[in-house]
């Protein structure tokens, strides 16, 4: 093989390299989740989910350690924010199946909003989960939020699993769900 | 004699009253001034680079009451800013701390493009001595009768 052919051969290999990695970025790219959804590094993760004890936008007062032994996911939202509105039908679906397992249930806290704004954006969309008032924005301070949809798991025993920044979609929540539900049975 | 008791307790209330008052407006301006001097060192959870003090924004508020309320608690600056970095980590502080790994963001360029030159050293060199030698005139006519001989 002459020095003109191995060159050739070379550089052929060369751009097979470059093609080769860029087909694997392009896969990386394509199928790496949305932006919008970042599970975020928190300090809260691993820490007892600070306490909540508010009342509801139906007048009712609710504790968040009312829901030990089951998986909570604690959802900062606020009827205004465009991913809270995108993801709340996965929401929606995500209580339906906790409710008939009875294993799990989404909490959800306002932010920066009105109750009267929330009842209304309930009715419109649906959702039987408590929604708790943060008037003076102590909970969304205690949990580390810096804007809505920002959503917290908790486990049975009340330790922040996972920090979701921004939207949650119903498999990504389901399949945390039954990680959880599987780690902590061994 | 009995007006002169009058007096004296007139003016004894009127000197603890003032002291009361006096004392009472150094504590409230003194927490101001702290929870001014903490939440100027604390960014805006909302905001890009705004401290909880120049901000306006609800979670600027929130922080100013909260850090008002550990204050209030008997908590003192480093407790409470201790706080605030367990809940949003040390980018909450204008000034974060340094961490464990910090050393990292330092090596790690200078480490980058340290392997990088090698790289190139070595890539440039392997080409220099596959450089390509044009055989005489005298040595090809000797390699292309070698080669006869051989067939």
């Amino acid at each position: 093989m002459n020095t003109l052919t191995s060159r050739r051969f070379s550089i052929r290999w060369t751009v097979l390299a470059i093609g080769i990695g860029l087909a694997c970025l392009v896969a990386i790219l394509a199928t790496r989740k949305p932006a919008a959804q970042i599970i975020s590094k928190s300090p809260l993760v691993g820490q007892l989910a600070p306490e909540i004890v508010a009342k509801g936008i139906d007048g009712k007062s609710v504790a968040l350690s009312n829901y030990r032994g089951k998986v909570v996911v604690v959802n900062f939202f606020a009827s205004w924010c465009v991913p809270c509105q995108r993801e709340h039908a996965d929401l929606v679906s995500y209580q339906a199946k906790a409710d008939k397992s009875g294993d799990a249930q989404v909490v959800a806290v306002l932010y920066d909003d009105s109750p009267g704004q929330a009842r209304r954006y309930f009715q419109e969309r649906g959702g039987n989960w408590p929604v708790l008032i943060d008037d003076d924005g102590k909970y969304a301070l205690a949990f580390g939020v810096r804007g809505p949809p920002e959503s917290f798991l908790v486990d049975p025993n009340g330790v922040v699993r996972s920090k979701i920044v921004g939207e949650v979609d119903f498999e990504t929540l389901d399949k945390m769900t039954s990680q959880l539900k599987q780690e902590l049975a061994r | 004699m009995k007006s002169v008791r009058v007096r004296y307790m007139v003016m004894a209330l009127c000197i603890g009253a003032a002291l009361f008052i006096g004392i009472r407006d150094t504590k409230s301006q003194s927490i101001e001034a702290r929870v001014n001097q903490i939440g100027s060192q604390i960014r805006c959870p909302v905001c890009d680079s705004q401290s909880a003090i120049e901000s306006e924004t609800n979670a600027a508020v929130a922080v100013r009451d909260e850090i008002e309320n550990r204050l209030r608690n008997g908590q003192g600056e480093a407790e409470i800013k201790a706080y605030f970095v367990s809940r949003f980590g040390q980018g909450i502080l204008l000034k974060p701390g340094t961490d464990n790994l910090a050393w990292i963001y330092w090596v790690a360029p200078i480490g980058a493009i340290g392997v990088g030159a090698m790289i190139f050293y070595i890539a440039v060199s392997k080409r220099k001595s596959r450089q390509i030698v044009l055989l005489s005139d005298e040595e090809r006519s000797e390699i292309e009768r070698e080669v006869g001989r051989a067939h």
